[in-house]
C-alpha cells in the first residue's frame, strides 16, 4: 500500500525534481533531439480561475435527512431482491467508491491529490461528505451541463449561423449551479419570451425555430417521457394516441413566434431594421460588405420569443380519420386528463407549461425520476426512458412511487434527489458482472458496467495531463451581450457595423480559435478545454464525437459504442502521447516522488484510483528496469489503454 | 396503411426492444463482425457478404444493378445548373457562359466543363431535377437521405445502406468513407453503428491517428500492447461482458489494421506523381483519388464532398465558379479514365449531386440566388448508358418543361444500381417503417 502521506506532501511542493529527461519516451535519434522538443511546444496551463457562476453548496445539515432517506430506499430494494431471488452486488471499496463517484457526480476521474485525501482520511461519514463536496462543485456543473446538452440537442448556432444561443447554454450552467428546482426550470423555458439576451430560457423555444409540431414531440419526449412523435402523420401504430391528440396538444404552443416581426411598424418605427440598416450602409460605403457579418449581427438580433395568440393551427390538409375534416381548426387539449379550457386572456402555451410541470401530471415527476435515475445505475426503473407507455413495466413501482413522492415533498430539488440516490447502499455497489437484457426488468443489485461517456473519458484524460484546465473557459455571455445587442429600431449603420466588427474580432469561429490558439492548444491542433467549454457540435473526427459525442440533432444523440477509430486515436492519438512529456499533470507527479515503487503507486493511483497488485507492481518494476525513463511511459500509455480505464466499476 | 402498421407491430415491438438493449449498453447481442464497430445488424436483416446481386437476390428483390461501389460527389452550395451542364446560350439567363458541343451529336453542356464534354459518351446528366426546398440544409438532407430532415429520426445515407444490405467487401476497411467536412450529415441515421462512414476530413491527411509518434517503434509498440494486455487481465476476468469484449476485439482490428497493406489506400501521397498531378492538386482531384484508392481495396461507397458551389456573388470571377468547375472538371474526367483502365468503372457508379440549382437571373451582385424549382445531375459507370440527356428544363432554365424527377427518384435510381431493395419496408429502432429512397421511382432509360 502506497505511503500516501509522502505522496501528498511532495505533490504539494512546488517545483519538479529531476531534469534527467524531460518526457517518458524513448531518447530521440542523436542529433535530432532539441528539433523535436522544440516541435513539441509547452501544454498550456490554466491560471487556476474558474470563472462559471458560484454554485450553491448542498446543505449540510439535511444529511441525516438524506440518510434516512436512503435507507429507506435500500429497505424497497432489499425487499425486491428477496422477492426476485437477487443477490446484490459486494459493496465497493473506498477507492472504488472515490473513482465511481468523481466520474458519475464531477464528470471526470479524480486528481491523485483527491484520492490520496480520501483513501487517507479516517472519517466514517467520509462517501457522504464527498458526495456532498461533488455536488457542490464547478465539475458537477460542467457534468450536468453535458447531460443536458445531450437531452436538450444543445447547439451554439442551431437552425443556422445567425442564432447565437450561448446564453442559453450559459443559463443551463447557472441553473445547475444554483440548484434551480427543475418545475421552475422546465416552467421558464416553457413560457420565456423575449431575447436571448434579456431571457436566456428562450433558447429552448429557439432551438425549434420553425419545427412547430417537432417542437411538440421533443417537449413531450423529454419532460413527459412520452413518444407522440408517430401521431404528426398518422395514428401511433402501438401506443393510443391519434393523429388528432397529436395536433391538440400541439394546438396550446403553436403560437411560439422566434423571430421579431421586422415588418412590424409599431415595433419598428424606422421601418424593416435589416433593410433599413444595409440599405443606409451600402450608401455610406458601396464597398463595405453587407452579406456577412453585418447581416448576421443584426439577423441574430431579430430573434425573439413571443406569442402570436392569432396563429391558430389547422388539422394537416390529407388529414384522413373520421373524427375530423382536412383543414378543420383544432382545439387544444392535454394528452393526459380533461380538457382545459383557455380564457380569452389567458396564454396558450403558459397554460400547457403549467399542465405540463403540474405534480398532478401523471408523467412529469415519474419521467424526471426516471431520467435521474439512469443516470445514477444505467437503467430506468422504466425501459425505454424516453418511450413511457401505460402497460410499461417498472421494475419496483414502490421505489417508483416513492422517489416521486419524495421529490414532490423536496419542491423538485433533483440534486438532493440525486444525493439521496448516491448515498444508498445499493448505489455504492459493484457494478453488475454480466450482460443484462433491458427487455427484461433489471432488479438493480448495483449498477450497470458502462463505458464512459465521450465527455467523462475526455476530462478524464485532461485531468492526467493539463494543470488547471478547469480555468478554460467560453467567453462570457455579459461580454458578448454588450458587442452585440443592439436597440434594432435606433441603431444606426455605424452602430450595426461596429457590432459586427467587433464580433468579428472577439467572438466569431475564427477570433475564438485564435484566442485558444494562444491561450490552450497544444501543438497547435489539440485545444484542450473540458468538454463543457468547446464548440457544439463538435466537427465529426473530433475525440469527442469518436467516442461517441452526438451531433445534437436528435434528443439523446450520443453512444458508447466502439469503433476502432477509437482505439487508433487511443494508440496515436495527440493526447495520450501529450502525457508523456514534461509538465504534464501525471509526469510532474510521477518526478516529484523518488523510489520507484511510490512511482509505480503514483501511476496507478492517477490513472486507475488503485494500488496496484503484486503482480502488476512487478511487472512494472521489470519495464522500467529494462527501459528507463521511457519504461514509465510504457507503464502510463497501457495502463490508459486498459479497459478498466475506460468502464466505470 | 395503418392496418400494416398495427399487424407489424407485435414484432417491430421485439425488435425494438432489442435495438434498445443495443442502444443502452453500445452492446452486441449476437456478436457480429465488422470493421469500425461489432454491433449486429438489425435483427430482421440479414446482413450479407456476397456481393450486390447475391445480396439482393436473398432480399427476394430482383437485381437492377451491377455496381458493387458507388463514388458520390457532392458539390455543396448549390451548383449553377445553368452555367455548367444545362447552358442557356444567346438567353439573358445564360450569363457568361457559352454552350460547347460534346462528344455525343446534338448534345453541348457549359464551356467551363471541357474535358467533361469530349467523355459526354460516358456521362448521363438529368436536367430536369427539381426539389421542395431552397434552404441549403434541408435541401442537402433531402438529397442525401430522400427524408425531409425531422427533429425525431435520422435517416441513413446511401453508403451506409449498401453497407448495412451488402455489406463489406473489405473486412479490414470501413463500409463507407466520407471525404470532406461532413458536418451535419446523416451518416448511419438510425441503422447500427457498425454501418457508420468513416469521416476523413482531409483527403490529403488520410485517415487519422494510424501513424505512430516518431520515437515509438514497433518493437516498443509492442511491449506496450504486452504491458496492456497483463494489467487487464483481472478487470476482464472479473467483467466478462459483451460490451468489454467487443473493444478487445476493436483493439484486435485496430492493431491488424495498423499492420494491414490497405492502410495505404487512405494514403494519396503513396500514389505516382503522375496520378496524383492528373487528378489535380485541388480538394476535388485529392478528394476523388482518394475515393479510387479506396474502391480500388474495396471500399463500398466513397462520399466526396466539394464545396464553393454557394454563389451569390461575382458567380465568374476567377475564384468562383470558373475555377470549381474547371476543378471539378479535371478530377471527374481523370478518374472516369482511371476507373476505366483499371477494369473498375464496370462495377463503379459515379454521381454528381448538388442540393439545388441557382437562378435563372444574375443578382445585383453578379451572382446566382437559390433556386429549388431545377437543377441538374450526372451518373456515370456501372450500368448507366451514358452519352445521354435526360429531361429538360425550359428555354430560360427557370422550370422543369419535361419529366420532372425529385431527389428521392435520384437516390432510387442510385439505390436500383446498386441492387439495393427500393421497394423492402425497412423498421428503425423506434419501430418507424422506411424504404431505402422513400417512395422514389427509378428514372427510366438509364440503367
Amino acid at each position: 500500500m502506497l505511503k500516501f502521506s509522502c505522496i501528498l506532501v511532495l505533490a504539494f511542493a512546488a517545483t519538479v525534481c529531476g531534469n534527467a529527461c524531460n518526457a517518458f519516451i524513448q531518447p530521440p535519434p542523436t542529433g535530432t533531439g532539441s528539433n523535436q522538443q522544440k516541435a513539441q511546444g509547452p501544454i498550456p496551463r490554466g491560471d487556476g480561475r474558474i470563472s462559471g457562476p458560484p454554485v450553491k453548496p448542498v446543505d449540510a445539515a439535511r444529511l441525516a435527512a438524506v440518510l434516512t432517506t436512503s435507507k429507506q430506499i435500500d429497505d424497497l430494494l432489499d425487499a425486491l431482491h428477496q422477492r426476485t431471488a437477487t443477490t446484490p452486488n459486494a459493496a465497493l471499496s473506498d477507492s472504488l467508491f472515490c473513482r465511481r463517484a468523481y466520474l458519475q457526480i464531477a464528470g471526470r476521474i479524480p486528481k491523485l491529490q483527491e484520492v490520496g485525501e480520501f483513501v487517507q482520511s479516517k472519517d466514517s461519514a467520509k462517501r457522504s461528505k464527498l458526495i456532498d463536496r461533488l455536488l457542490s462543485s464547478h465539475d458537477h456543473v460542467s457534468h450536468m451541463f453535458n447531460y443536458w446538452g445531450n437531452i436538450l440537442r444543445l447547439q451554439d448556432h442551431p437552425i443556422n449561423n445567425n442564432q447565437i444561443a450561448q446564453p442559453f447554454h450559459e443559463w443551463i450552467k447557472k441553473s445547475v449551479a444554483e440548484n434551480k428546482s427543475w418545475d421552475a426550470f422546465v416552467y421558464e423555458m416553457l413560457t420565456a419570451e423575449g431575447q436571448i439576451w434579456e431571457n436566456p430560457a428562450v433558447g429552448y423555444a429557439m432551438r425549434d425555430t420553425g419545427m412547430d409540431l417537432d417542437y411538440v414531440d421533443n417537449t413531450v419526449q423529454v419532460f413527459l417521457g412520452t413518444q407522440i412523435g408517430c401521431a404528426q402523420c398518422h395514428d401511433h401504430p402501438f401506443d393510443r394516441w391519434t393523429q388528432q391528440d397529436f395536433y391538440q396538444m400541439a394546438a396550446f404552443t403553436y403560437g411560439i413566434q422566434t423571430r421579431a416581426p421586422a415588418g412590424d411598424k409599431n415595433r419598428f418605427t424606422n421601418g424593416n431594421p435589416l433593410n433599413r440598416l444595409r440599405d443606409e450602409m451600402k450608401k455610406q460605403d458601396p464597398n463595405y460588405n453587407v452579406n456577412g457579418t453585418f447581416s448576421r449581427v443584426i439577423n441574430a438580433n431579430l430573434f425573439e420569443v413571443w406569442e402570436n395568440r392569432g396563429r391558430k393551427l389547422k388539422l394537416p390538409h390529407d388529414y384522413q380519420y373520421d373524427n375530423g375534416k382536412p383543414n378543420d381548426p383544432v382545439t387544444a387539449r392535454p394528452i393526459f386528463g380533461e380538457p382545459i379550457p383557455i380564457a380569452k386572456d389567458q396564454s396558450p402555451r403558459v397554460v400547457m407549461a403549467k399542465w405540463l410541470t403540474s405534480p398532478e401530471n401523471p408523467r412529469f415527476t415519474k419521467n424526471i425520476v426516471n431520467r435521474l435515475w439512469k443516470h445514477a445505475f444505467g437503467a430506468g426503473l422504466i425501459e425505454p426512458v424516453n418511450d413511457i407507455r401505460d402497460d410499461s413495466v417498472c421494475a419496483d413501482a414502490a421505489v417508483m412511487d416513492f422517489l416521486c413522492a419524495e421529490l414532490v415533498r423536496l419542491k423538485y430539488d433533483t440534486r438532493e434527489l440525486q444525493r439521496i440516490i448516491y448515498n444508498t447502499k445499493t448505489w455504492q455497489r459493484q457494478a453488475t458482472n454480466h450482460d443484462v437484457d433491458l427487455s427484461q426488468p433489471y432488479y438493480f443489485p448495483g449498477p450497470l458496467l458502462r463505458r464512459m461517456t465521450a465527455e467523462q473519458l475526455w476530462d478524464s484524460l485532461l485531468t492526467l495531463a493539463v494543470y488547471n484546465f478547469e480555468s478554460f473557459t467560453r467567453p462570457s455571455v455579459a461580454d458578448m451581450k454588450q458587442v452585440v445587442d443592439l436597440n434594432l429600431d435606433q441603431a444606426t449603420p455605424a452602430d450595426a457595423r461596429r457590432a459586427a466588427d467587433e464580433f468579428e474580432a472577439r467572438f466569431s469561429s475564427n477570433a475564438q480559435r485564435k484566442i485558444t490558439q494562444e491561450r490552450n492548444t497544444y501543438r497547435g491542433r489539440l485545444t484542450l478545454a473540458r468538454a463543457s467549454e468547446l464548440p457544439l457540435p463538435l466537427p465529426p473526427d473530433h475525440f469527442l464525437r469518436q467516442f461517441g459525442q452526438g451531433d445534437r440533432e436528435l434528443i439523446e444523440a450520443s453512444t458508447t459504442d466502439g469503433s476502432v477509430s477509437q482505439i487508433l486515436t487511443m494508440f496515436n492519438g495527440e493526447i495520450t502521447h501529450m502525457m508523456l512529456n514534461a509538465g504534464s499533470v501525471i509526469y510532474d507527479n510521477v518526478q516529484k516522488v523518488a523510489p520507484v515503487g511510490d512511482r509505480i503507486d503514483v501511476i496507478f493511483y492517477s490513472i486507475l484510483t488503485r494500488p496496484p497488485q503484486k503482480e502488476e507492481e512487478e511487472l512494472a518494476r521489470d519495464e522500467i528496469r529494462n527501459s528507463g525513463a521511457a519504461g514509465y511511459g510504457n507503464v502510463i500509455w497501457a495502463l490508459i489503454n486498459t479497459k478498466e480505464f475506460l468502464f466505470i466499476q | 396503411m395503418l392496418q400494416a402498421l398495427r399487424r407489424q407491430s407485435s414484432e417491430s415491438r421485439r425488435q425494438f426492444i432489442e435495438s434498445l438493449a443495443r442502444m443502452a449498453f453500445g452492446v452486441a447481442i449476437v456478436p457480429g463482425t465488422s470493421f469500425f464497430s461489432r454491433i449486429p445488424a438489425a435483427a430482421s436483416e440479414p446482413t450479407l457478404t456476397a456481393s450486390a446481386a447475391a445480396g439482393s437476390a436473398a432480399l427476394g428483390v430482383a437485381a437492377a444493378g451491377t455496381a458493387d461501389h458507388a463514388i458520390y460527389i457532392f458539390l455543396s452550395g448549390a451548383m449553377s445548373h445553368i452555367d455548367t451542364f444545362d447552358p442557356k446560350p444567346g438567353q439573358a439567363s445564360g450569363g457568361d457562359t457559352k454552350a460547347i458541343q460534346t462528344s455525343v451529336p446534338g448534345v453541348s453542356i457549359g464551356h467551363h466543363l471541357p474535358l467533361m464534354a469530349k467523355q459526354f459518351q460516358d456521362l448521363a446528366v438529368i436536367r430536369s431535377m427539381t426539389t421542395e426546398t431552397g434552404a441549403h440544409e434541408e435541401g442537402v438532407y433531402l438529397m442525401r437521405t430522400s427524408y425531409k430532415e425531422i427533429g425525431s429520426i435520422r435517416h441513413p445515407f446511401l453508403g451506409a445502406w449498401m453497407t448495412h444490405v451488402h455489406g463489406k467487401l473489405n473486412k479490414n476497411l470501413p463500409g463507407s468513407v466520407i471525404a470532406g467536412n461532413a458536418n451535419r450529415h446523416p451518416g448511419q441515421g438510425y441503422l447500427p453503428a457498425d454501418v457508420a462512414p468513416a469521416p476523413v476530413g482531409d483527403p490529403k491527411a488520410g485517415l487519422q491517428n494510424t501513424k505512430p509518434p516518431k520515437y515509438l517503434d514497433d518493437k516498443n509498440f509492442q511491449v506496450r500492447q504486452r504491458l496492456m494486455g497483463r494489467f487487464e487481465s483481472a478487470f476482464k476476468a472479473k467483467y466478462p461482458l459483451t460490451e468489454v469484449e467487443a473493444y478487445s476485439d476493436y483493439y484486435r482490428e485496430a492493431v491488424r489494421l495498423l499492420k494491414s497493406p490497405d492502410l495505404e489506400a487512405f494514403d494519396i501521397n503513396k500514389e505516382d506523381q503522375k496520378v496524383r498531378d492528373a487528378y489535380g492538386a485541388h480538394r476535388a482531384g485529392q478528394g476523388l483519388l482518394l475515393a479510387r484508392r479506396l474502391i480500388e481495396k474495396k471500399v463500398r461507397f466513397v462520399e466526396v464532398e466539394i464545396g464553393g458551389w454557394d454563389n451569390h456573388n461575382d458567380i465568374y470571377s476567377e475564384n468562383n465558379l470558373v475555377r470549381n468547375a474547371a476543378q471539378l472538371d479535371q478530377a471527374v474526367t481523370t478518374l472516369l479514365q482511371d476507373l476505366k483502365q483499371r477494369g473498375l468503372l464496370q462495377k463503379t457508379l459515379i454521381i454528381l449531386a448538388t442540393e439545388f440549382g441557382r437562378t435563372p437571373q444574375i443578382n445585383q451582385n453578379a451572382g446566382r440566388d437559390h433556386h429549388p424549382a431545377a437543377f441538374s445531375c450526372v451518373l456515370a459507370g456501372a450500368g448507366i448508358r451514358g452519352g445521354q440527356v435526360i429531361g429538360a428544363t425550359d428555354t430560360e432554365g427557370r422550370t422543369v418543361a419535361d419529366s420532372p424527377w425529385l431527389p428521392r427518384d435520384f437516390n432510387a435510381t442510385i439505390a436500383a444500381a446498386c441492387g439495393l431493395p427500393i421497394e423492402k419496408e425497412f423498421t428503425s429502432p423506434s419501430g418507424r417503417p422506411f424504404r431505402i429512397a422513400e417512395s422514389g421511382k427509378p428514372i427510366p432509360g438509364l440503367l
